[in-house]
């Protein structure tokens, strides 16, 4: 009897949070400039000279939160979401929050804290066979982007760039912060071409580990990213 | 009540599995984030010895670190890989990995799960990508089953085979040599030993602390640079001038067993690795500051320095049944 009761308990507790709870989708859309973004054989002019194209993008969002006057209300645990270009199933996923939570910021990472990247070897999207962590050095890549570029100095016109490091002046771990209403879904639209300001791929075709290169493009994620 | 004898029964099981030798400092691994089992370890033992880990499964982690050797590779200046290729250094001796705070030469690698990953994917060592072992674990007919036991998934993945080969490789506590018997004053020092270890002391011991015999940190110890193999050491990773030349100071727990010494393995003998610091210093910016004047030592008391390095040998770890090749894996080796 004691047992049924307790059982009893459970369940309505579970349904109360069942019903208390609010599922946002967050959708994310790539863009390159005006066009949409696409992987190979598409190409973008770059300042009416010369093209580029891709043929790889991936990067972690992390430790989502929402905001009210500069307060965290909410935060999604054991947030991170591998988005691959490649894979469009990755490229929206839901969040669940209290209802009628007031926030006025989505606030969300790119790449990987320090402490997740000190802590040793972990699953899902933070699993070594993802090909987003170093095996040389210790480290989760934060941002993957690899393709061609016709005045490379490289083999291939190649290039490509890993985007890394979570110590002291090498950390490129970046915190985007967007205005919201409050409201059931979020698309957040991301301008690839926003990496590549005031920078010249035919010097700097491969950036592949931490250091200043890194930092300097990791300065540029925060204005990729707009709420839609 | 019932909590309390489940707390109980991991407690007894853990300590069976992992001890922390007396009066030893705490391990900085943290164990609750991969507690220790008999069926993960035996596991991680597997993979250790098995060469599907390699490209083309012919080089194994134990190829080039041999239980036998103090897990390094006796008479290897440099490490081995697949199709006969060399490395840039010497195989580093595998213990009481636990204490450690960052791993290899130049402290690359910052946690012991991610450590199997450098010499799995490195070109001049076993040339291959971690999620294609997964696949070719995951196509044999003994594996699933294997992380089925450990893990209670079959659907193999990159963490599990990380965490396994961590599991055996933190059971690797090298502590019954003759030094501990004596500290723990159940055997003597013999009077050159005696003398060796004043010595040591006096010499040594500011890098190479007690008990790991190593302080884990990095150092320039003087050696002029190979013009061959240009290792910058630590500064390669933190691309700091004032890391400049600096490697991890190695465990000198069975030395006698660990030759060639140093991160290039220049060094077959232990005389020469005295003679080195007696003789053979250069000087930079970037020298330990323990080392700016040379060691001065008679040829007696290099003797009795040697004599008190090899009461660091611990048979029992050599030849411990739990480290060597697991015969179960025999039947399976390459198919």
């Amino acid at each position: 009897m004691r047992l049924f009761i307790g059982l009893w308990f459970w369940f309505m507790v579970y349904i109360g949070n069942a019903q208390s709870t609010v599922m946002h989708a967050l959708t994310f859309t790539h863009i390159y400039g005006k066009n949409t973004f696409a992987l190979d054989s598409v190409c973008y002019p770059v300042q009416h000279t010369d093209s580029i194209s891709f043929s790889h993008l991936s990067y972690y969002i992390s430790n989502i939160e929402l905001v009210y006057k500069n307060k965290t209300v909410w935060k999604e645990e054991n947030s991170y979401h591998l988005i691959d270009v490649e894979n469009i199933y990755t490229q929206a996923f839901h969040i669940y929050t209290p209802q009628s939570l007031v926030y006025d910021h989505l606030v969300l990472y790119i790449g990987i804290d320090s402490t997740t990247n000190v802590s040793g070897a972990m699953g899902g999207d933070l699993d070594p066979t993802k090909g987003m962590y170093w095996t040389w050095q210790s480290g989760f890549i934060n941002l993957k982007l690899e393709g061609q570029y016709k005045k490379s100095g490289f083999k291939n016109q190649e290039f490509q760039y890993h985007i890394g490091g979570y110590q002291n002046e090498f950390n490129t771990y970046r915190k985007i912060s967007l205005k919201t209403a409050a409201k059931k879904d979020m698309d957040i639209w991301v301008d690839i071409e926003k990496l590549f300001s005031n920078t010249d791929l035919s010097v700097q075709h491969h950036i592949m580990s931490p250091g200043k290169e890194a930092v300097l493009v990791s300065e540029k994620f925060a204005s990729m990213f707009k709420l839609k | 009540m019932v909590l309390g004898i489940f707390i109980y029964a991991f407690k007894t099981d853990f300590s069976v599995l992992f001890k922390i030798p007396e009066q030893w400092p705490k391990p900085i691994y943290s164990f609750d984030k991969n507690p220790l089992t008999q069926e993960k370890i035996a596991l991680g033992r597997f993979l250790f010895y098995d060469p599907i880990l390699s490209k083309n499964n012919t080089v194994s982690c134990a190829s080039c670190h041999s239980s036998y050797n103090a897990f390094t590779h006796v008479d290897h200046a440099l490490s081995h890989g697949i199709d006969g290729r060399i490395g840039t250094r010497n195989s580093p001796a595998l213990m009481n990995l636990a204490w450690h705070k960052l791993y290899m030469w130049d402290g690359a690698i910052n946690h012991l799960d991610m450590q199997a990953l450098a010499p799995m994917s490195h070109p001049d060592e076993m040339g291959e990508k971690i999620d294609h072992v997964v696949y070719k674990l995951q196509h044999t007919t003994h594996y699933p089953a294997l992380f089925y036991k450990a893990f209670n998934d079959s659907i193999i993945t990159g963490e599990h085979l990380l965490k396994s080969i961590s599991q055996f490789m933190l059971t690797l506590v090298s502590a019954e040599a003759k030094y501990d018997s004596v500290m723990r004053g159940q055997s003597e020092f013999t009077q050159q030993e005696k003398n060796g270890y004043i010595i040591f002391k006096q010499q040594c011991a500011s890098c190479h602390q007690e008990p790991l015999f190593s302080s884990f940190e990095f150092e320039n110890n003087g050696l002029p640079m190979d013009t061959v193999l240009n290792d910058i050491g630590r500064m390669k990773i933190t691309k700091n001038q004032n890391d400049s030349l600096k490697f991890k100071v190695p465990t000198l727990r069975n030395i006698e067993y660990t030759f060639p010494y140093m991160h290039d393995g220049r060094f077959n003998k232990l005389s020469a690795v005295i003679n080195h610091y007696e003789r053979g210093i250069v000087k930079s910016n970037t020298l330990s500051k323990k080392l700016q004047t040379n060691m001065v030592l008679t040829s007696n008391e290099k003797v009795d320095l040697i004599a008190f390095l090899l009461t660091l040998s611990d048979k029992k770890f050599l030849f411990n049944n739990q480290y060597n090749f697991p015969k179960e894996l025999l039947p399976y080796l390459n198919k």
